[in-house]
């Protein structure tokens, strides 16, 4: 019973019933047998007056007398009236029926002194005198009460457990909505943070909180507050780095123009220093690129696209694009043949061109000249999922291994071997492996056997 | 001489694209509003607008946009780096190229350059044989003397890479022209990885021309090759 619906549910609930069940119970046994005396009297006196009337028709009309005095009783009130001088001996002339006859040899016994009847028996009866008539016979009545008009609801119809099944029942549904209010703003707060997580952060939760005062409506309100600041806070980072970039590149425009015209002016003296200032304009233009990128991967505010990404085709391009600029430096990079066909996931084709370029012109940096970068591709299942396996393997000098774990943080450089001079700007292997884990995937590091650097990345694939 | 105008709002980039144009043949103007920067696109005293995308006051699409509803001057969209959206909204929205910023000034004079060969391309001047053969293709007649396409009878306004373009899939109709082919021919630079350039206008010119012909595809794509003007019936 993890959820906190469940446990507030049950625990109300059996509380009660726990509680009302023994209450019940100890209510009943202790319900006096004639819960109202004064009734009892009333009952005894009504019989005597019953009694008289009829002894009175009787004398009057003998037994004729006394049958129209009790059918008109009986019509009246519904109260049939029994007399009996001794056991079985009718005053009406008829057969009284069996009930009325053992009642009246009851009381003619004398027991109705000692046990008077339970509640809500119909028959009643009382000795009128104890020597009667010529043969000195007990004279006694006996009444039978009509049934009572039915309960107008059925509660009070039933047996006590019928009583405590319904009373548990609506102790149930009580509790019911007592612990959906408590838990319901929970289940908000939660599907909030949710959408939080996944990047829309304008989700407002306080109208659904309830009013004011309620420790969980305050709840929501801070909430609001925070994802509210959230949201500023996140809008303030994206425009800076687009004022960064704007503001940081406007002056780069400038410096490239401002280049082309010393060339166009200084003629060739000044050509190389020239070329110089332009490739450190382009690095520099390069490195705001992937600063931004990591930034916005980083935060994870990225809406990501959902493209369809063919990645055989987008390696091959990769490839084809990366071997060119290999070229010029006698490097290559090989696509293995067979490299799994079909391969389709969803997710920004950009992102992953990125991705698998820096991986990539990472290993065209640092594999020794004449060499290859050889790229891979296979799918494997894994569970449900179908899982494609990218390696890029480089034939350079490889990492230590206590740095393997280190690769991808953001301008991370293993001193002696990767070191400035190889023109990365630090950050192309931390973006490749946020992007690559924003698809739900990841990337690893390792050794490959024989020297050089081996990248392995997987991604999920659809479908 | 070519008249360009330059509209961004960073005035020392302005001055120094004046200083590095004039040298190449260029008149330069420089705007640096939005609003006056389209009042004088307006004018029709300029061959070619630099169109920078960030302005202050009005979007450089907004601009574009103006421009666009009366005036098929050629316009070279400068886009913020690592937008690859923008690139493609311009395009849609009928740019006839775009370069991202910080841009190398070389490759800029490239794009004029390409701009100006395209839009000087067909006009009746530059050969005989253009002038001579009139396109026709099912609905389409286009008329490079004129510079005009026809559907139906009706006047079609397209820009001047949606024009080079059409021309260059009717002269093959019934012919795939592969992506390479048409960047090179249309766009006049060689098709790098990833630039979708010619698949923008390719369905922009679909749009204008509409999806069918004869109940057949007008322009269909051929996977992984390029496109193929549908063969008229005829």
């Amino acid at each position: 019973m993890r959820s906190l619906f469940l446990k507030i549910f049950f625990s109300f609930w059996l509380t009660i019933v726990l509680m009302g069940v023994p209450f019940y119970f100890v209510g009943l046994k202790n319900r006096p047998e004639h819960p109202f005396p004064s009734m009892r009297d009333f009952s005894m006196q009504a019989m005597a007056r019953y009694g008289d009337e009829a002894l009175a028709a009787w004398h009057e009309g003998g037994q004729d007398g006394l049958r129209a005095y009790v059918d008109n009783i009986e019509q009246r009130s519904g109260i049939s009236i029994y007399l009996f001088a001794g056991p079985g001996a009718s005053l009406c002339g008829r057969q009284a029926p069996a009930e009325a006859s053992d009642t009246a040899a009851r009381i003619m016994a004398g027991e109705e002194e000692n046990h008077p009847p339970p509640p809500g028996d119909r028959w009643l009866g009382r000795r009128l005198a104890q020597d009667w008539g010529k043969d000195g016979q007990p004279l006694v009545i006996v009444l039978k009460i009509p049934e009572p008009p039915r309960p107008p609801f059925p509660l009070a119809r039933h047996t006590p457990w019928d009583n405590i099944l319904l009373y548990s029942l609506a102790c149930g549904l009580v509790c019911y909505f007592l612990a959906r209010s408590l838990t319901a703003p929970i289940r908000k707060l939660r599907e909030a943070t949710n959408r939080i997580a996944g990047g829309d952060f304008s989700v407002r939760v306080a109208g659904d909180m309830g009013r004011e005062g309620n420790e969980v409506a305050d709840l929501g309100r801070d909430f609001d507050a925070m994802a509210e600041r959230i949201e500023g806070l996140l809008l303030a980072q994206k425009r800076l780095l687009r004022d960064i970039s704007h503001e940081l590149r406007s002056p780069l425009a400038r410096l490239n123009v401002a280049l082309e015209l010393a060339r166009q002016r200084a003629g060739g003296n000044a050509a190389q220093p020239l070329a110089r200032i332009e490739k450190e304009s382009e690095r520099l233009n390069e490195l705001i690129g992937q600063l931004m990128t990591l930034t916005i991967l980083e935060s994870g505010a990225q809406e990501l696209e959902r493209d369809t990404v063919d990645l055989p085709e987008l390696l091959r391009a990769v490839t084809v694009d990366a071997d060119f600029e290999a070229g010029s430096r006698n490097r290559r990079v090989t696509l293995a043949a067979g490299c799994a066909a079909g391969a389709v996931m969803h997710g920004s084709q950009e992102l992953l061109r990125r991705a698998l370029e820096n991986v990539i012109r990472n290993g065209v940096r640092y594999t020794r000249d004449n060499t290859e970068v050889e790229i891979s591709c296979s799918t494997v299942l894994e569970g449900e999922a179908r899982l494609a396996v990218i390696a890029v393997r480089d034939h350079g000098p490889g990492a230590p291994e206590w740095c393997l774990r280190h690769l991808f943080k953001p301008f991370f450089r293993v001193a002696e071997a990767r070191d400035r001079n190889s023109g990365g700007t630090g950050i192309g292997l931390a973006i490749a492996e946020r992007a690559v884990r924003l698809h739900g995937g990841n990337m690893k590091a390792a050794n490959a056997e024989g020297g050089g650097l081996l990248v392995i990345i997987t991604l999920p694939l659809a479908g | 001489m070519s008249r360009i105008l330059v509209i961004d709002d960073d005035t020392e980039l302005c001055e120094l694209l004046v200083d590095y144009l004039q040298p190449e043949g260029f008149a330069v103007s420089a705007m640096h509003q939005a609003q006056q920067g389209l009042a004088c696109a307006l004018s029709g005293e300029h061959d070619l607008v630099v169109l920078d995308v960030m302005l202050p006051g009005m979007n450089g699409f907004e601009v574009l946009r103006h421009i666009r509803a009366s005036s098929a001057v050629p316009v070279l969209m400068l886009t913020a780096r690592g937008e690859e959206i923008d690139r493609i909204i311009g395009l849609e929205m009928g740019a006839d190229d775009y370069l991202p910023k910080p841009f190398n000034p070389r490759e800029l004079l490239a794009r004029i350059r390409a701009i100006q060969r395209r839009s000087e391309a067909h006009l009746p001047e530059d050969g005989q044989q253009m002038r001579a053969e009139k396109l026709i293709a099912g609905d389409i007649c286009l008329d490079p003397g004129t510079r005009s396409v026809m559907q139906n009878g009706g006047n079609l306004e397209l820009t001047t890479v949606e024009f080079s373009l059409l021309y260059e899939l009717l002269k093959m109709a019934g012919q795939v022209v592969s992506r390479e082919e048409l960047t090179e021919r249309v766009l006049d630079r060689k098709l790098s990885t990833f630039d979708r350039s010619i698949d923008v206008h390719v369905s922009s010119l679909r749009k204008k021309l509409g999806q069918e012909v004869n109940g057949r595809e007008r322009i269909k794509t051929i996977r992984g090759v390029g496109y193929l003007y549908a063969q008229s019936a005829s």
